[in-house]
Order: structure tokens, then sequence, then C-alpha cells
């Protein structure tokens, strides 16, 4: 995404395309999984429509399917979907739109949405960025949910398809523009590491929050030369 | 009601963080800090979904996809390359016994 202005229809519609398509990979999964596990698939699609946050449902899922209750339920989605407040925050400034149409796009904020428009620099092409990538991910999400309820039966343990391999796939796709200097790395860097260390001491969702504070670490090292 | 609070509570993550700065001109060290942001969030991503299992840590055929979309990635492959190859070399790696 080193480009700086609007990709072409047909690049936007690859790229957004693979990001759509893995999400519907991973609501197939999510479908499916909470199908075996006991959810209603109407529970499922309307989670997917209003929540709108991939990791943080499957966690939540997880927790009800072990049998840990709503609280702990709510409780651990919440502490997955902390870091789209670091999302949000990251676009907050460039995403220049009206008041009103501020409340719909903040439920757009996701990975795809903020890491694919944050990188145009003028003011309409990151708006039609974010909007595409928000509303093509979201729709692939909730029927890729859908789909994978109707199917659970037949699909079995997705894991066998390496699915839960994707968003670190993506992410990986993702990074490699971001890291243009020094500063860059090491942030990156202490970011992986912040995460893995606090794995075994932390909640889900904590670790990856308190990752950004790599980001720390990266200022207190030089700048590269210009 | 899990759906519910869940569904509010991520709102307004998503609210909060896209209204606070919004239309506002940030000192150069915020604007430093926030170009930095991504870069340690997504690492954290990476290698906690690579590796954590729960609050356990553990090596199995993800490490093989993950590494994977590393060479793809290297080789400037398109975004789906990178994905699809990923999942086929878990997938494979799991099939042959690999975690």
């Amino acid at each position: 995404m080193s480009a700086a202005s609007l990709p072409t229809l047909a690049e936007r519609f690859t790229i957004i395309g693979s990001w759509a398509l893995a999400a519907g990979i991973f609501g197939l999964s999510f479908g499916a999984v909470g199908v075996s596990g006991g959810a209603s698939p109407t529970m499922l699609v309307v989670m997917s429509l209003v929540v709108y946050g991939p990791s943080s449902q499957f966690g939540t899922l997880s927790v009800l399917i072990i049998g840990g209750g709503a609280p702990a339920a709510v409780a651990s989605g919440l502490m997955l979907n902390a870091r789209l407040f670091a999302m949000a925050l990251m676009i907050s400034s460039r995403l220049q739109i009206k008041p009103m149409l501020r409340f719909l796009a903040a439920h757009l904020v996701i990975d795809a949405s903020v890491l694919l428009s944050v990188s145009m620099t003028d003011p309409r092409s990151l708006r039609r960025m974010y909007f595409e990538a928000g509303l093509g991910v979201w729709t692939l999400w909730v029927f890729g949910t859908f789909m994978g309820t109707l199917l659970a039966a037949r699909l079995g343990d997705m894991d066998r398809f390496g699915v839960d391999v994707a968003v670190p796939a993506m992410f990986l796709a993702l990074i490699v523009p971001l890291l243009t200097d020094r500063r860059a790395w090491i942030s990156a860097i202490s970011g992986g590491i912040i995460a893995l260390a606090l794995t075994p001491l932390l909640p889900p969702g904590l670790p990856v929050l308190l990752a950004s504070s790599g980001c720390f670490v990266g200022m207190c090292v030089r700048r590269d030369p210009q | 009601m899990v759906v519910l609070g869940l569904a509010v509570g991520t709102y307004l993550f998503r609210l909060a963080g896209l209204t606070l700065l919004a239309g506002r001109t940030l000192p150069p060290t915020v604007d430093e800090l926030l170009r930095l942001l991504p870069a340690a969030l997504i690492a954290g991503l990476i290698t906690s979904q690579t590796f954590g299992d729960g609050s356990t840590l553990v090596i199995d055929a993800r490490l093989v996809g993950a590494l994977t979309a590393v060479v793809a990635v290297a080789l400037k492959a398109p975004f789906l390359v990178v994905l699809l190859s990923a999942l086929a070399m878990t997938a494979a790696s799991r099939a042959i016994g690999l975690g």
C-alpha cells in the first residue's frame, strides 16, 4: 500500500476482495463452530451483523461453549475488541466526513478499512477506500456466517483447512509496507515480543492491545538519517 | 443479552476512537506515535495468533503457514496468493500430522 493515490477499480476489487474473501472463510468457520457448539443460527448471524468483530466473536463464542457464562463471555469479547479503539484512533484525524456520517462510519472500523485507507493522501480517496473496504468485508463476514450455520454439519473441523493461519498471513502482508524505517521496525519487533510475553499472564485480547505500546519503544530510537 | 452487550461495547470503542481526534491537527510527537502504532499492534497480532493458544504459547502447523506467508511476501506475491499459500501449507502440515 505504498501507493498514496486511489488504486483503480480493478485493483481495489482485488485487494478488498481478498480481505472480504478471508472474512467470508472466517465467517463460514464462525457459523459452523457456533452451530456445532449449540448456538442458534439466528443469534450467530445477528451477532455478525451488529458486532462485526471476528476475533472477539470467536472469543465470546468459545467462552459460551465452555460454559463460562454471559458476563465472562462479553468481557472477553470486549477485551478482544479494545484494539479497535486504537484502530479508530489511527484514522480519526484523517477521515474527513460529516458528523452524522461518523456514527455510521464508526461501525465500519475494522483492520481492513483502516489499514487499507490510512495511506491515502487525499481525503476523498481515503473516504472511498474506507467505506468500500468496511462494507465489503462486513457483507462477506455476515454472508459467511450465514452459510456456515447452514453448512455446519457438512464442514466439520475448519482448522484442517488451515483457517487459523489466515489472520497472521494477512497481517504479514500488511505490515511490510509499514516497515519503512528503523523506528517502525523497532516498534514492530517490540510489539511482537510484548504480545508473546504477556500471553501467559493476561486474559486473551489484552496482550495484543498492550502490544501497541511498542510504538513508545520505537520512539526511543534515533530517526534514520535523512 | 450477550450479543447486545458485545455490540454496544464494541461500537463505543469504535466511536470513541473515531471522534477523539477528529478534525484536529496533532503535535508532531503524537503524529509520529500514531504512525508507529500500527506496526506495533499488527506485529502483536501476528505473533499472538501464530503462537498463542489461549493462555499458552505453542509451535504448531500455523508456524509453517506463517513462514510461507513471509516467503510469499518477500517474493512480492499478490495478497490473495499470500493468503491461500499460507492456508494450504498449514492445512498440508496438519494433514501429515503436525499439530
